[in-house]
C-alpha cells in the first residue's frame, strides 16, 4: 500500500495498460495540464514513447482518427487537454463513436478513451473552465469515468484501457491531480464500471459527490462531524453505467441527500442524480433532495469571482445544514 | 503497374455496373411504389457505377473502405449481394446492418466497411485512423474512403488529410466529384461553386499530398489508377488524392432520385435518342454503362445480344433480391434498446 | 525599411511599439511578484507586427486576436492601464474583470473579441467581414493568429468561406516558428505539424492572394497590410499574410532573459556580459531595437528624442501598473451579471 497523488495514479493506470496490452496507443501524451504534478506523467513518454503520436492541433481530424483506428484493431486514449477542447470534436465524439455499436447491432465496437480535465482549474476564463460531462450523459452510447481517488484514476483506466469495448469519455480535473490516497500496487486493482464507492459511512445525510467534489464532500464530511452530523459519502466512480442501488441504499439508510458535482445546474449532473433519487428513492426521503453545483454562468477570470461560483466544501456544509436540523 | 482487365474480368464488370443500376432502381421502386418502406431521404449511385466498382476491383479482401450517404453502389461495388443491401435499405433484419443503419449506414463488416457517415466529410478522419491503426500493427492493409466534391468544405478534410500526410499513412481518399460537365472530365481546371480552389486537388496537392484526376466514368481509367495506387499504398508511400470526375445522372438532379422515362432500358445505349430528351446527352457522353457497353462491344468484347443478356440476368438478380428485401423481417421494436453498449 | 507614412505617424508606431514591450516587461515582472494570476502570453518580438498592421487600419476597420493579445490590443491605441487592470482581473479592466489576459479587447476601439481557442477567432473574424460586405462598408475585419491555427479545420473553413464571397478580411498569421532561421522564400520554414511546405500554400490553393513579410521589419508589415486593406475595401476580396518573426526566447513561463529593453543597444550594439549570448536577438530579430536602429540611421528622429520617447512611454506604463495594481477587485455579485444583455 502506498499513498499516491492522482496524477500518480493515473500515471500508474497509464503504465501498466501500455504495457499489458500493445493495441494502447496515446494520441497526445499531455496528462496532468499545467499543474506541478504532470511531472508524474513523464514515464509515460519516458518508457513508451513510440506507443505515443503527437498531433496538430485538430481536435475533430484526431478524435476521429482515433474512432477510426479503435474501430480496427487498436484501443487509443485520446489525451485531450482541457474540456472545452472537445467541443471542437464534438461531431465526431457524439455522432460518430456512439454510432458504431448500436448502428451495426454490434457487429462493430469501438474501444476508444477520450481523457479531458474539466472544469474551474483556476484562471481558466470563458473557455477553458467547461463542465462537459452532462452533456456526455446525455448522449447514448458513451460510458462517463468520473474516478474522485488515485486508486479509482488508476483502476478505473486500466478497466477501459484493457476490457471495454465501448467508446468512453474519462473525465479528469487539474485540481485532482494533488489528491493523496492509498493505491495497493501489488493488486491490480482494475475497479469495474457501475460499481460505486462508499468512501466514508455515516448516518444522518447522504452526500453523493462525483469527481473532482469527492474530496470537497470528504472535507466537509469532517467538519460536519464535529458539529454532530454523521455524514456518508458515496463516490458513483462512473456515471454510465450507473451504480444507482448503491446509491439508494445509501438514501434508505439516511433519508436525507445533498448531491454534489461541479457542473453547471440545469441539467447538469447533480440535476440528475437528484432526479433519479427523488423517482427511485422518494419513500425513503425526509427532506427535498439539494443541488450543488455551478450555478449557471460562463467562468469570470478573476479568482473574486471564480471562487464566488465554484462550489466548495463550504457549500456542501450548507446544504447539508438546509436539511438536517 | 497493373495488368490490363482480361475479357472475362471486363464483362464480369459490367455486368456488376448493370447489378448496380438494376438495384439502385428497385430502391427507387420500394420509395415511389410501397408505401412506407422508404420514409425519409436516400440517395442512389445510379451514374457512377465505374468510379466505385473500378476503386474496389482494385482493394484486396482485407482491406477498408469507408463511404458516406451515397454508399448503396459501393458495398454492392465491394462484392456485397444486393438482397442485404436493400434489405438494409428498408431497414429489414436480413439487412447487411441488421436493420439498423437503414440507407445511410449500409454497413457490412465482412466487407471491411465499418461505418458509412451521413454527415459530409464524417468518414474521412475515420478512414485516416484506420490507416494508422494499419500502420501501427504494421500490416499491409490499406484504408479507402470515398466522399464527394462537397466534403472539401470542410474543415474535417483538413485536419485529416494534414495528419494522413505528416504521418504518411495508408490510406486512399476516393473523392467523387460528380459535378463536373463531359468536356471537363478527363483534364483542364473544374471551378467548384463552393469550393475557392480552381481545382479541387490543388489543396491536396498544397498538403504534399500525391494527387490524380481521373475520368470516372471509365472503369478502364479507375481501375489501373487505383490498382497502381493501392500497391504502392502497400508499400507504404501514401497517402493518395484521387478526383473521380463523373457527370450527375439527370435522374439526381432533384431532392429525391427520379427515374426519367422509366427504368433504364439497355436500347437506350446503341440509341440514346430513344430516351427521354432530357436523359440523351448523357446517355451519349457520359453514362458509365453506356460507355463501357458500346466499347466492349466496338472491340468485339462482347455482343449486343451477350450485353442484352447479361442486363436481364441482372434485372432479374435485382428483382430477387428485392423480393428478399420485402421478405424480411421487421425488427422487433424492444429490440431499439439492444446494443447500446458492448 | 521605414514605413510610408507621415513624420506622426511614423512617431506613433513607435511610440506604439515601446509601449507594447513595457507592457509586455511589466507583465513578467509582476507575475513574478504574485500579482498576475494564471497563465499568459507576452508578444514581445511581435511588436511591428501589431504596430505596422495598425498603422495600417482605418478606426473603423474592426480587429480580432486570439490569446495572445497584449500586444494587438495596445496597438489600436488600448489605454494600458485599462488594459493591464484587464490582466490582474479588476473591476477596471476593459472587460471589467471576467475575461483576464486570455480575451483581451477593447470592444470601444473596435477590438470587439479574442478567443483563446485556437484558430477559434477566424470564423468570427470573417463574419464580421461579411456584414461589412452586405452593409456596403469601406472597411476591413483583420483577424491576428499565430501558425498553430492552421492546424485547425475552422482556419481551412474559413480561409475556404472568405476566399470563395471575396471578403474583405486580411489573415495575418504570425509564424513565429521556434527557432527557425528567419529566411522568407527559405522552404522549410513551415510548422512541423502542418504537411504544407510553405504556410501561404494552403490559401493559395484556395484561389486567396498571399504574401510573407518579415516581422521585424515595419515597413515590410505596414506594405504589405496597407496593399491587402486596399484590396479588400475595392472588393477584391481578402490576403493572407504570412509574418515570420524569431520566437523570443522567454520561453512559455516568461521569464526576462533578454533584459529589461536598453533602447540604447539599438546603436551602441553593446550588451552587458550577462546578456553577451542574446547578441543575436539584440542586433537581428528585436524588432523595437531595428525600428529604432533604422529610424536613428535615416535621421527621421534622433537619439535623444527616441530615448525621450521611451522614458515617456515607460513612465506611461508605470502609471498604468499603479492603477492597475490599485484598482479594486469586481463586487462578488458581479459574477451573475452580463450573462444576458439588459
Amino acid at each position: 500500500m502506498k499513498q499516491m497523488t492522482f496524477a500518480e495514479g493515473l500515471s500508474l493506470g497509464l503504465q501498466e495498460s501500455l504495457e499489458q496490452d500493445e493495441r494502447v496507443v496515446l494520441i497526445g501524451a499531455g496528462f496532468g495540464g499545467l499543474t506541478p504534478y504532470r511531472s508524474a506523467y513523464a514515464p509515460i513518454r519516458g518508457r513508451f514513447s513510440e506507443r505515443i503520436t503527437d498531433p496538430p492541433i485538430a481536435e475533430l481530424g484526431y478524435c476521429g482518427i482515433a474512432i477510426g483506428a479503435a474501430m480496427t484493431g487498436l484501443r487509443p486514449i485520446v489525451a485531450m487537454g482541457t474540456g472545452a477542447f472537445s467541443f471542437e470534436a464534438f461531431p465526431q465524439i457524439a455522432n460518430e463513436a456512439p454510432q458504431a455499436y448500436y448502428g451495426t447491432r454490434g457487429q462493430v465496437t469501438c474501444p476508444v478513451v477520450f481523457h479531458m480535465m474539466t472544469g474551474i482549474r483556476g484562471a481558466g476564463a470563458l473557455q477553458h473552465s467547461s463542465s462537459p460531462q452532462s452533456m456526455y450523459w446525455n448522449t447514448p452510447g458513451l460510458q462517463l469515468v468520473v474516478p474522485g481517488s488515485p486508486a479509482d484514476a488508476r483502476g478505473l483506466m486500466k478497466t477501459v484501457a484493457l476490457r471495454s469495448e465501448n467508446p468512453t469519455i474519462f473525465i479528469d480535473h487539474q485540481r485532482l491531480q494533488g489528491v493523496t490516497g492509498m493505491v495497493d500496487e501489488a493488486d491490480a486493482g482494475e475497479i469495474p464500471l457501475g460499481v460505486a464507492e462508499v468512501k466514508r459511512e455515516g448516518t444522518d445525510v447522504t452526500i453523493v459527490a462525483v469527481s473532482v467534489m469527492v474530496a470537497r464532500a470528504l472535507e466537509a464530511a469532517e467538519k460536519l462531524a464535529t458539529e454532530g452530523i454523521s455524514a456518508e459519502v458515496v463516490d458513483p466512480r462512473t456515471l454510465v453505467p450507473l451504480d444507482k442501488a448503491t446509491i439508494l441504499k445509501s438514501v434508505a439508510k439516511t433519508g436525507r441527500v445533498v448531491v454534489a458535482d461541479e457542473s453547471q445546474l440545469s441539467c447538469g449532473v447533480a440535476s440528475e442524480l437528484a432526479a433519479i433519487i427523488a423517482e427511485e428513492g422518494f419513500e425513503s426521503l425526509r427532506a427535498p433532495v439539494k443541488r450543488v453545483a455551478i450555478p449557471n454562468v460562463p467562468i469570470p477570470f478573476h479568482e473574486s469571482e471564480e471562487k464566488y461560483i465554484t462550489p466548495s466544501a463550504g457549500w456542501i456544509i450548507n446544504a447539508v445544514k438546509q436539511i438536517c436540523n | 503497374m497493373a495488368t490490363a482487365l482480361s475479357n472475362a474480368a471486363l464483362r464480369a464488370a459490367l455486368y456488376r455496373m448493370l447489378l448496380m443500376r438494376r438495384a439502385e432502381e428497385e430502391v427507387i421502386d420500394l420509395a415511389t411504389n410501397h408505401e412506407n418502406e422508404i420514409r425519409g431521404h436516400y440517395h442512389v449511385y445510379i451514374g457512377q457505377e465505374s468510379s466505385g466498382l473500378g476503386a474496389c476491383l482494385a482493394l484486396g479482401p482485407d482491406d477498408y473502405v469507408w463511404t458516406t450517404h451515397r454508399n448503396h453502389g459501393h458495398v454492392i461495388a465491394r462484392g456485397g449481394e444486393p438482397g442485404p443491401v436493400i434489405a438494409e435499405v428498408i431497414g429489414r433484419t436480413n439487412g447487411y446492418n441488421k436493420g439498423r443503419g437503414g440507407t445511410f449506414h449500409v454497413i457490412a463488416k465482412h466487407l471491411g466497411i465499418l461505418q458509412t457517415s451521413g454527415i459530409v466529410g464524417g468518414c474521412v478522419p475515420m478512414a485516416v485512423g484506420a490507416a494508422f491503426s494499419i500502420k501501427t500493427r504494421k500490416t499491409d492493409q490499406v484504408s479507402l474512403v470515398f466522399f464527394g466534391d462537397g466534403v472539401l468544405e470542410e474543415g474535417a478534410f483538413h485536419e485529416a488529410i494534414n495528419m494522413a500526410s505528416l504521418w504518411k499513412l495508408p490510406v486512399i481518399f476516393m473523392c467523387e466529384n460528380n459535378s463536373v460537365p463531359p468536356e471537363g472530365r478527363e483534364q483542364g481546371q473544374y471551378p467548384s461553386s463552393s469550393l475557392a480552389a480552381t481545382q479541387l486537388i490543388d489543396v491536396p496537392n498544397a498538403m504534399n499530398i500525391e494527387s490524380h484526376i481521373v475520368d470516372g466514368s471509365d472503369i478502364r481509367a479507375v481501375a489501373p489508377l487505383l490498382s497502381d495506387l493501392v500497391v504502392r499504398a502497400r508499400n507504404g508511400e501514401g497517402p493518395f488524392f484521387v478526383e473521380s470526375r463523373l457527370t450527375r445522372w439527370p435522374g439526381n438532379m432533384g431532392a429525391f432520385p427520379e427515374l426519367i422515362g422509366g427504368p433504364y432500358q439497355i436500347g437506350w445505349v446503341w440509341d440514346p435518342s430513344t430516351a427521354d430528351a432530357a436523359l440523351q446527352s448523357w446517355l451519349t457522353d457520359s453514362d458509365p454503362i453506356a460507355l463501357f457497353a458500346r466499347a466492349l462491344v466496338e472491340e468485339g468484347v462482347m455482343s449486343k445480344a451477350e450485353v442484352e443478356a447479361d442486363d436481364a440476368k441482372a434485372s432479374a438478380e435485382a428483382a430477387d433480391a428485392k423480393a428478399f428485401a420485402l421478405s424480411g423481417p421487421i425488427p422487433e421494436p424492444e429490440s431499439a434498446m439492444d446494443y447500446i453498449f458492448a | 525599411m521605414i514605413p510610408i507614412l507621415s513624420r506622426d505617424d511614423l512617431k506613433l508606431a513607435l511610440r506604439r511599439m515601446l509601449l507594447i514591450r513595457r507592457f509586455e516587461e511589466a507583465c513578467i515582472i509582476e507575475w513574478h511578484k504574485g500579482n498576475v494570476p494564471g497563465h499568459y502570453h507576452v508578444s514581445v518580438g511581435q511588436e511591428a507586427t501589431a504596430a505596422g498592421v495598425s498603422a495600417a487600419m482605418d478606426t473603423d476597420d474592426i480587429l480580432f486576436s486570439t490569446h495572445r493579445n497584449h500586444g494587438h490590443v495596445i496597438s489600436r491605441g488600448a489605454d494600458p492601464g485599462k488594459s493591464f487592470a484587464e490582466i490582474l482581473g479588476k473591476a477596471t479592466g476593459y472587460g471589467r474583470g471576467k475575461a483576464g489576459t486570455l480575451h483581451g479587447a477593447a470592444p470601444e476601439l473596435n477590438v470587439p473579441l479574442s478567443s483563446a481557442i485556437v484558430a477559434g477567432v477566424l470564423p468570427i473574424a470573417i463574419g464580421a467581414g461579411y456584414a461589412m460586405q452586405v452593409k456596403g462598408k469601406s472597411n476591413v475585419s483583420v483577424v491576428m493568429f499565430g501558425d498553430g491555427a492552421m492546424e485547425e479545420g475552422a482556419a481551412y473553413e474559413a480561409i475556404n468561406l472568405a476566399s470563395l464571397w471575396k471578403l474583405p478580411v486580411l489573415f495575418v498569421c504570425e509564424n513565429n516558428g521556434w527557432g527557425v532561421a528567419r529566411v522568407p522564400g527559405q522552404a522549410s520554414y513551415h510548422a512541423p505539424n502542418l504537411a504544407l511546405t510553405e504556410l501561404i500554400d494552403l490559401a493559395k490553393s484556395l484561389g486567396m492572394a498571399t504574401t510573407t513579410v518579415d516581422g521585424v521589419d515595419l515597413g515590410d508589415v505596414h506594405r504589405a497590410a496597407k496593399q491587402a486593406r486596399e484590396q479588400g475595401v475595392a472588393g477584391e476580396g481578402a490576403t493572407f499574410i504570412e509574418v515570420r518573426t524569431k520566437v523570443w526566447p522567454g520561453g512559455q513561463w516568461p521569464e526576462l532573459v533578454t533584459g529589461i529593453t536598453d533602447i540604447t543597444r539599438a546603436w551602441t550594439g553593446e550588451a552587458p556580459a550577462e546578456f553577451a549570448h542574446m547578441v543575436d536577438w539584440f542586433k537581428h530579430d528585436d524588432p523595437v531595437l531595428q525600428v529604432a536602429r533604422e529610424l536613428n540611421a535615416t535621421e527621421i528622429f534622433s537619439r535623444d528624442e527616441i530615448e525621450a520617447l521611451d522614458a515617456e512611454v515607460q513612465s506611461q506604463m508605470d502609471q498604468a501598473v499603479q492603477f492597475a495594481l490599485e484598482s479594486p477587485m469586481p463586487e462578488l455579485e458581479t459574477a451573475f451579471e452580463d450573462v444576458w444583455p439588459a
